[in-house]
């Protein structure tokens, strides 16, 4: 199911699949228990949910198929199933790209420096009073 | 037990303001309180991280939803609140919006007056050309070629270095939230200041905070007594406090009538990298909010909150979140207006929640504010850009042309878009008397003098995208009653045992 919403996570080994499902274990544990019901409800029904969308269970269907299954639920008119569809890749987001060093691997380094801070060679400062006829300020 | 002149509890853009504007009666003796829900910032958040500052800085450890759960609401639970977390944008509020409101003895020139003068004293400034980003600069440059005006906003911010980081706490303490400006001046005047301390109940002049951590109180539960008690801890945990306190059987308004602003990100992806994540995020405006129900402005997230921020998932998410660094970012933001439906109340547990339903209205402003977005975005040469209410969310430069076919209220469902809401307000609104609402012009509670409102949940209505300030002045004539009530309040108070 991580696969199917976050492509990366199939990239993962074993070690950074424990440290996302620590993540994901750590997020959880924080959540209001209505949020988790929901999310356990989702999970529960989605073998049965695609047994009806697609024919077959969902862990029997290739990701492709997957993918097509979580993108009709996340299009259904029940608002419950576009939840669990929303919270599922949420909290597949949140273990694969909240893990260390993805966030540098994607482009972004916060440096408290800022503009006197490490700034990527290819990014180029704007260059300063170029000047906006239309310019209009918020009183 | 431990007896107190005034207990302010929050100390967010309401909080902070009511505790600055208290600070004379501290130095003449009186003794005042400030307790804080969450932690100071300290230096915890010099190295930027967004799970710890998520965790440790924002109410529901950064995961707080509307009770259907469509709505991430990130609010600061940090000394300062919000505006520990915010950019500093500084926007005055409307007079004659205030004036709609219809609240007795509530000027609208007053509350405009009283905004102008802060954003004097705290040196509110417009940025300089020189510290803006590409982000910034390519909003403007779309703006005009897509025939808006944009307006470059006022920010009350001090020595910004464009950390860029400004939703995890500053690294460099330049937003000048309460946290920096009031609250500093209230401590040095001896108004007391508690972190990690709740208020969990409330009676008449007295007030259950429960202390988790030791930051100047031993853990536990304290009661506290005062002939004054400001509840400031914002619009959810305020009304929620009087919730619990049994106060919606004389107030059978309280708890509705709560705005949020909800908003969508769209992003943009441009063939080359640009400056977005350094620098400061929000310098413009589009402000269509009397046309078109939105503002639209430039913004700046993360990856992983712009993962969450994104429509869908699958491999086309993956690959616009692989185009980070050539990202421009803007959000959408709909002026909401206050409905019956949309109210606070206490979930099972006892916790206030948001029961929010989207208005027909209000999903109409965030499409059209989403079709201008993207109108904003191909307008600076972005070459395709992800709209959360199209479908597939991706649209190319060949769309240009049918973007108001491709972006469709239809497909502004909730649950299948990410929506989020930074400034909830109202449900503890001020009326001419009990029956309409919860507070007086100046915050005391109808049937309870002793307790006054003093946080956004004043507002009967939305008062428009960036609400700070208007929450500021209307704390600070909350304040001015304060003082001048205090002695009869005092005197009347019980003996404290």
């Amino acid at each position: 199911m991580a696969t199917a919403c976050c492509p990366p996570a199939s990239a993962l080994d074993e070690a950074a699949w424990q440290e996302a499902e620590r993540i994901a274990g750590t997020a959880l544990a924080k959540r209001p228990a209505r949020v988790v019901g929901h999310l356990r409800w989702f999970l529960a029904a989605l073998p049965w949910l695609s047994l009806l969308v697609a024919g077959r269970p969902f862990g029997r269907l290739s990701l492709a198929r997957r993918v097509e299954v979580l993108r009709r639920l996340e299009r259904s008119p029940v608002a419950a199933l576009r939840r669990g569809v929303w919270g599922l890749r949420t909290l597949a987001f949140l273990a694969v790209y909240g893990r260390p060093g993805m966030r540098e691997m994607l482009g972004w380094s916060p440096d408290p420096g800022g503009w006197s801070g490490h700034v990527p060679a290819d990014l180029v400062r704007p260059t300063p009073s170029r000047g906006t006829p239309a310019l209009r300020l918020v009183p | 037990m431990s007896a107190w002149d005034v207990i302010v509890i929050g100390s967010g853009a309401g909080g902070g303001t009511v505790a600055a504007a208290l600070a004379p009666l501290a130095e003449a003796g009186r003794r005042v309180l400030v307790v804080e829900r969450g932690p100071r910032l300290g230096v915890a958040h010099a190295r930027p991280d967004e799970l710890a500052s998520a965790d440790a800085f924002y109410a529901g450890a950064g995961a707080a939803f509307t009770e259907d759960g469509t709505i991430a609401l990130a609010t600061g639970q940090v000394l300062g609140g919000s505006t520990a977390l915010s950019t500093g944008v500084a926007v005055g509020p409307s007079g004659a919006v205030i004036d709609g409101w219809r609240v007795p003895g509530l000027p609208g020139a007053d509350i405009e007056a009283r905004a102008a003068a802060m954003v004097r004293d705290a040196g509110a400034a417009y940025p300089h050309d020189a510290t803006l980003n590409e982000n910034n600069r390519l909003f403007e440059e779309g703006a005009l070629r897509a025939g808006f005006s944009p307006e470059r906003m006022r920010l009350l911010v001090r020595g910004c270095r464009g950390a860029g980081v400004c939703h995890l706490g500053c690294p460099n303490d330049a937003v000048l939230g309460t946290h920096a400006l009031q609250l500093p001046r209230a401590a040095a005047a001896g108004v007391r200041i508690v972190t990690r301390a709740r208020a969990v109940a409330i009676a008449p002049q007295q007030v259950v905070v429960r202390v988790t951590a030791d930051e100047g109180w031993p853990a536990g539960d304290h009661v506290l007594t005062a002939p004054c008690i400001v509840l400031a801890a914002g619009a959810i945990e305020t009304t929620g406090l009087l919730l619990r306190g049994g106060f919606g059987g004389a107030l059978p308004r309280l708890g509705r009538g709560v705005t949020c602003h909800p908003a969508h990100v769209v992003v943009a992806e441009h063939p080359r990298a640009i400056t977005n994540a350094v620098g400061h995020p929000t310098a413009y405006r589009v402000d269509r909010t009397t046309e078109d129900g939105y503002v639209l402005e430039p913004c700046f997230s993360s990856p992983l909150v712009t993962a969450r921020n994104l429509t869908g998932f699958g491999p086309e998410h993956a690959q616009v979140l692989a185009a980070y660094p050539r990202l421009q970012m803007l959000r959408v933001t709909a002026r909401d207006r206050a409905a019956d439906g949309n109210r606070v109340v206490l979930d099972r547990d006892g916790e206030a929640i948001v029961r929010y339903r989207l208005a027909p209205s209000v999903r109409d402003a965030l499409v059209a504010g989403q079709r201008a977005a993207a109108r904003v975005a191909f307008g600076a040469g972005a070459v395709r850009v992800h709209v959360p209410a199209a479908d597939p969310p991706r649209l190319d430069r060949h769309d240009m042309d049918a973007l108001d076919r491709r972006i469709s209220a239809a497909l502004e469902l909730p649950g299948r878009v990410s929506l989020s809401a930074t400034q909830p307000l109202g449900g503890a609104a001020m009326s001419r008397g009990p029956r309409d609402g919860v507070t007086d012009a100046h915050g005391r509670v109808h049937g309870a003098p002793w307790l006054r409102i003093a946080d956004g949940s004043l507002c009967p209505d939305s008062p428009g995208v960036h609400p700070v300030l208007t929450i500021m002045a209307l704390a600070e004539r909350v304040a001015d009653a304060v003082r001048d009530d205090l002695p009869a309040l005092a005197g009347a108070a019980p003996a404290v045992a």
